[in-house]
């Protein structure tokens, strides 16, 4: 929960500029435009890879406290 | 008290410009102001740096208002309705994605500022084609769209996570406005981008370059 949001935080920081650097010497050559959309994207990407963890934690836990409910009905039932 | 403050606000400063420039000119320098003299005799690294610092420090206090915002109300919707609590980062993290726009175009400008010895340095080059110019506004434009867009995904932010405790199901659309805002500030970027593509670095001319006879070089 908090170290999840941690973790993503520290990538979100890291990410992009490390991948500004690199790019610039190992992939382009030292063309910096394209090195900073290259850091670009890899911020995006983290953005997105959190927003769909989240979204898919929530969706598991509003499924469990569903079915538990379920089976509290049934013994209120008997 | 509050009405009078507008006649100190506007008033002494525009009374303070009128007298200083009538002075100027009654006694007969009027020519002590001067537009072009103080566009060649600034040095090209002033230029560049205010760039550089606006970039950044604009694209801060962009995002640092966006989650200001966003997270007081995250604070407090999330007393009654604790399960948003989680969720609703994802505005925070919006948020600091402008701030890391800023950060990453700020290292591409200073990567741009070299170092080169005063007396070459007042070039063709170095003024017209503009490394101080464009690293200036491409920093200016940058700071201002990221500023903007941390204000205006802070804001949606905030009523999103309001929305969320009251009725869970709005949520995602809320986060479809958030992602047009977030894409204002890869706009500013973009074009801060082209901007600082067509200059190059700071160029030493072949011999010692004076442009204007304004610059004094010691």
């Amino acid at each position: 929960v908090l170290v999840k949001l941690l973790i993503f935080s520290a990538a979100l920081a890291i990410a992009p500029v490390a991948s500004y650097f690199l790019s610039k010497d190992y992939l382009w050559e030292g063309n910096t435009t394209l090195a900073a959309i290259t850091a670009i994207m890899s911020a995006n990407t983290v953005l997105v890879a959190y927003i769909v963890m989240s979204i898919r934690e929530e969706r598991l836990a509003t499924v469990k406290p569903a079915t538990s409910h379920t089976t509290e009905e049934s013994k209120k039932d008997r | 008290m509050g009405f009078y403050s507008s006649y100190f606000t506007y008033g002494f400063p525009s009374f303070l410009a009128v007298v200083i420039a009538l002075y100027l000119l009654f006694t007969g320098s009027g020519e002590a102001f001067n537009v072009g003299r103080f566009l060649e005799e600034t040095s090209p690294y002033a230029w560049a740096s205010t760039g550089v610092g606006l970039c950044i420090g604009l694209s801060v206090l962009g995002a640092g208002w966006g989650i200001f915002v966003t997270g007081s109300s995250i604070l407090g919707g999330g007393v009654r309705a604790p399960r948003i609590r989680t969720k609703n980062l994802i505005s925070i993290i919006f948020c600091e994605v402008v701030a890391i726009y800023g950060v990453i175009i700020g290292i591409v400008y200073s990567a741009k500022i070299t170092s080169v010895p005063e007396l070459q340095l007042y070039t063709r080059e170095n003024y017209f084609t503009g490394e101080r110019f464009a690293l200036f506004w491409g920093g200016l434009t940058v700071g201002a769209c990221n500023l903007l867009c941390g204000v205006c995904v802070g804001i949606t932010g905030s009523t999103a996570a309001l929305a969320d405790a009251a009725d869970p199901d709005l949520f995602v659309k809320i986060l479809i406005v958030e992602v047009f805002g977030s894409i204002l500030g890869l706009f500013g970027l973009i074009v801060g981008l082209l901007m600082i593509g067509s200059a190059g670095e700071f160029t030493a001319a072949a011999s010692a370059a004076v442009v204007s006879p304004y610059v004094t070089v010691h």
